[in-house]
């Protein structure tokens, strides 16, 4: 056979094996995102879940999932940021920089569940931190710094070197120049690598279940003293995350209705981490559309 | 001077958030390293055993994780065979051959798959694949075969996305240099393209056995988790995450039970530090 | 390329009542390789000096070591007298030597602000009333030329003007910090000729109340603007001299071989 022949069968092949694959990847996602629907109510997302009992909804799990994300980035953004800023400004060329890297790529390759069980030893045990929404949060900044670090970094290095120069050169310190100018010029980029990193959060477990716990306390949500222990606010109290509830009903769950109680759960959190995923890279496009000003 | 105040200032929290980061990796390494061994320290354990024991039983004693360790490496393996050509294949449709709607489409697809949260990957095995696996093979669905499926799904949309970046970053000369000379597109990506990005995708692959390695719920949600030796991809498995998952919240922390978990929680680290070094290897590869 | 004789040299003198900037034994080096040596020459104020050569001459590293932008880059040794101060000394206050010496830059670098912000960024800490901040901003607009095409849009983005407006803008904004020196690198090597006409007619008449040092590729624009004009080759400067001297009767033969186009 020549040449030509063979080219012509091999793409030919490609292209209906990419056909088949995309076909079978979108069936997927469709069955995840369908097979919750009917089940998914007003009533479903703001009632409290049930132990036992049919009927039950998520209102605690979709809070705590979103406070812990919140609580996460609190500890996680301005770390992250300030690193990335090291990185790409302050850091000479030397090994000491390049050992540093290999410091955070390493810990980007750890499973989650090895973080988590670092979190659960030193904060859950030792610091008698117990299981809580703020061991959950460092157990998920943790797991969660070096991407957001090199989502940053990368931010960072796409705004060009001459405004340094420029701030700089009107007398500014290095540090000004950095939170007065670069800063704002990347803000867009900066928010698409917190969105981004926020959808990654959102849908983490491993790292929860002994930190965070399994189970939701009662909460009173109309409760705003955050030292009171049923407070919503209390950072202290456990929590279980939507993704971990979904574990939960599945490993050992004794609700009646756990399959579509966790079917309807895939569903929101999927929906969630696409409206972050598509909100991130809109949102970071129109801000600089924006920041561009109209010619 | 105000600036130079600044100038400090901004140095020091640079450079406080750089060694928090720091020194928390290292006390992840510390302390899951003490931990870790500590069974094999005091004695209650012998390292033997543990690498090459097949009995795994803590509470008596037995504390053989070969089991574990060999259908962790199984599940990682064989779900990268089959990911990894399926991702090459979509990854030269979308770089290579193709600039239709779908190819465009494939993109942001991957980008969303790449985002589903493990646990549904794993709910999804154990509505869809569980059922399936018990239709075709009998038994009751959970088997290391079913791990393999949801794990192949799991790393596929990353291992596309990465060779995706891989195949993009060869330069355009390359290939109509190439085509120029009159080879096919065929022998263009074949000799031209994947030799050049070859490293990339290297690395696409370790990073996907990475993830399926390290991957705990939604491998210990389809897997069965039966602590026996695997006999085939059939037979019901229980990895070492899954084990973890399972264990940790059942043992006292400091017995021989709750010491032998760390030591497979200590394996998983040394297995992430070894691709990680794998990583390094193919990507320096690429440089020469 | 002809062997040439690079430890002949014509230097003038200016009259030291007139000399701003004095330059005594100045050298940068990036580790261990030189890119300017020996530099030993004084800047008229009130003047347009152009620094000439081919690229890779050392002239764009010099410059950038006249207002302190080399520090963390490149080692900077000798004297370099402002004023009679020495402001390349280590105890020098960087950030004032900047304040007194802007700079312009090869490309445009509007920062991502409003035209108005972009003007009064460098002078936040001098705490002036708003009737002083719009005295100073329409002032400096003015002066660069670019009042009249901008004063509607003040708060629009900078990055929505043309290229070579942009780069009038950072002319502007050098000017509100009122320094007495403006170093200029190769400032309309981005733009287009109108665009760089418009640029040295505004050059032209900054020389009133500021000295300009700039460093060109463009023999022509030297010819046109500079007062003075210094050759340089190799980290070193050989000659210097009035503009018109130099370009019709160079003392050194590499000189006039680099003027001919000759060179090479």
């Amino acid at each position: 056979m020549d040449a030509k022949k063979i080219n012509q069968i091999v793409l030919t092949a490609i292209k209906v094996v990419t056909v088949l694959v995309v076909a079978l990847l979108i069936v997927i996602i469709a069955y995840i995102i369908g097979r919750g629907l009917p089940h998914m109510s007003l009533h479903f997302l703001f009632t409290e879940s049930e132990a036992f009992l049919a009927g039950g909804g998520i209102s605690t799990q979709l809070f705590d999932s979103f406070y812990i994300l919140v609580l996460t980035l609190i500890i996680a953004a301005p770390l992250s940021l300030f690193a990335a800023i090291y990185l790409a400004f302050y850091a000479p060329q030397n090994k000491l920089t390049a050992f540093l890297r290999m410091v955070i790529e390493v810990l980007s390759s750890l499973p989650s569940i090895v973080v988590g069980l670092f979190t659960y030893l030193i904060f859950v045990v030792n610091f008698n931190f117990g299981f809580s929404l703020l061991a959950g949060a460092i157990s998920l900044t943790i797991f969660n710094l070096p991407i957001l670090t090199r989502n940053f970094e990368e931010s960072l290095d796409d705004i060009d070197e001459a405004q340094m120069q420029g701030g700089l050169a009107l007398g500014l310190s290095k540090w000004k120049t950095i939170t007065s100018i670069i800063l704002p010029a990347a803000l867009p980029g900066l928010i698409t690598g917190i969105i981004l990193g926020a959808g990654r959060i959102f849908g983490e477990a491993a790292a929860l279940i002994f930190t965070a716990g399994q189970s939701t306390s009662q909460v009173d949500f109309t409760n705003w003293n955050p030292f009171s222990s049923d407070s919503f606010l209390n950072i202290m109290r456990p929590a279980e995350t939507l993704a971990v509830h979904i574990w939960k009903l599945n490993s050992e769950g004794l609700v009646q209705d756990a399959t579509e109680v966790s079917a309807a759960s895939a569903t929101v959190l999927v929906l969630i981490v696409i409206i972050f995923n598509l909100g991130a890279r809109a949102l970071g496009a129109n801000l600089r559309n924006k920041m561009m000003g109209d010619r | 001077m105000k600036q130079k105040y600044e100038e400090l200032l901004g140095r020091s929290i640079t450079g406080i958030s750089i060694t928090i980061i720091c020194i928390l990796v290292f006390s992840i390494l510390y302390f899951v390293g003490a931990k870790g061994i500590s069974m094999f320290v005091s004695g209650d354990g012998s390292i033997v055993d543990f690498l090459t024991g097949t009995q795994w039983d803590p509470g008596d004693g037995l504390v053989g994780a070969l089991p574990m360790l060999v259908t962790s490496l199984m599940v990682t393996l064989t779900s990268a065979l089959i990911a990894s050509p399926l991702a090459l294949i979509l990854a030269i449709y979308v770089s290579e051959v193709s600039e239709s709607k779908l190819a465009q489409f494939i993109q942001p697809l991957i980008e969303v798959l790449v985002g589903i949260p493990s646990v549904v990957y794993g709910l999804l095995g154990l509505e869809v694949f569980v059922p399936m696996v018990r239709n075709a093979f009998g038994g009751t669905g959970f088997s290391i075969l079913t791990g393999v499926m949801v794990l192949t799904l799991m790393i596929l949309p990353t291992v596309t996305s990465l060779m995706i970046d891989g195949l993009k970053a060869v330069p355009k000369h390359y290939r109509t240099a190439s085509l120029a000379l009159g080879a096919t597109q065929l022998q263009t990506i074949n000799r031209i393209v994947l030799k050049a990005a070859r490293p990339a995708l290297l690395t696409a692959i370790i990073f996907g056995m990475t993830r399926a390695f390290g991957e705990a719920l939604a491998v210990q949600m389809v897997i069965g988790n039966v602590l026996v030796m695997p006999g085939s991809l059939l037979s019901q498995g229980s990895t070492l995450t899954s084990t973890l998952t399972m264990g940790i919240g059942n043992t006292i922390l400091g017995t021989l039970p709750n010491n032998a978990l760390w030591s497979l929680a200590l394996v998983l680290l040394i297995m992430a530090l070894f691709f990680n070094i794998l990583i390094r290897l193919v990507g320096r590869g690429g440089d020469n | 390329m002809k062997d040439y004789d690079l430890t002949k040299k014509a230097i003038f003198t200016p009259d030291p009542e007139n000399v701003i900037i004095d330059l005594k034994d100045v050298q940068v080096s990036y580790g261990p390789k030189h890119i300017s040596k020996d530099v030993t020459m004084g800047f008229e104020k009130n003047k347009v000096t152009a620094l000439i050569g081919a690229s890779g001459s050392g002239k764009s590293t010099l410059l950038r070591s006249l207002n302190r932008l080399n520090d963390g880059i490149a080692t900077v040794e000798g004297q370099i007298l402002f004023h009679g101060q020495d402001i390349n000394a280590k105890s020098a206050n960087v950030y004032a030597v900047r304040q007194h010496i802007g700079m312009v830059f090869q490309k445009p670098n509007p920062f991502y602000k409003s035209v108005r912000k972009n003007i009064l960024f460098g002078l936040q800490d001098q705490n002036l009333s708003r009737d002083q901040e719009d005295q100073i901003l329409e002032e400096s607009l003015r002066q660069a030329a670019l009042w009249d095409e901008v004063k509607d849009s003040l708060t629009r983005s900078a990055l929505a003007l043309s290229g070579g407006q942009q780069q009038r803008l950072c002319i502007a904004r050098a000017l509100a910090l009122k320094p007495e020196v403006i170093l200029m690198d190769e400032p309309t090597s981005a733009l287009d000729p109108l665009a760089t006409a418009k640029i040295e007619e505004t050059i032209n008449t900054l020389k009133k109340e500021h000295t300009i040092i700039i460093v060109t590729h463009s023999m022509q624009q030297a010819g046109r603007i500079a007062d003075n004009t210094a050759f340089f080759h190799k980290g070193l400067v050989l000659e210097y001299n009035h503009t018109s001297r130099l370009f019709t009767n160079p003392s050194l033969e590499i000189t006039q071989d680099y003027l001919t186009g000759d060179f090479g």
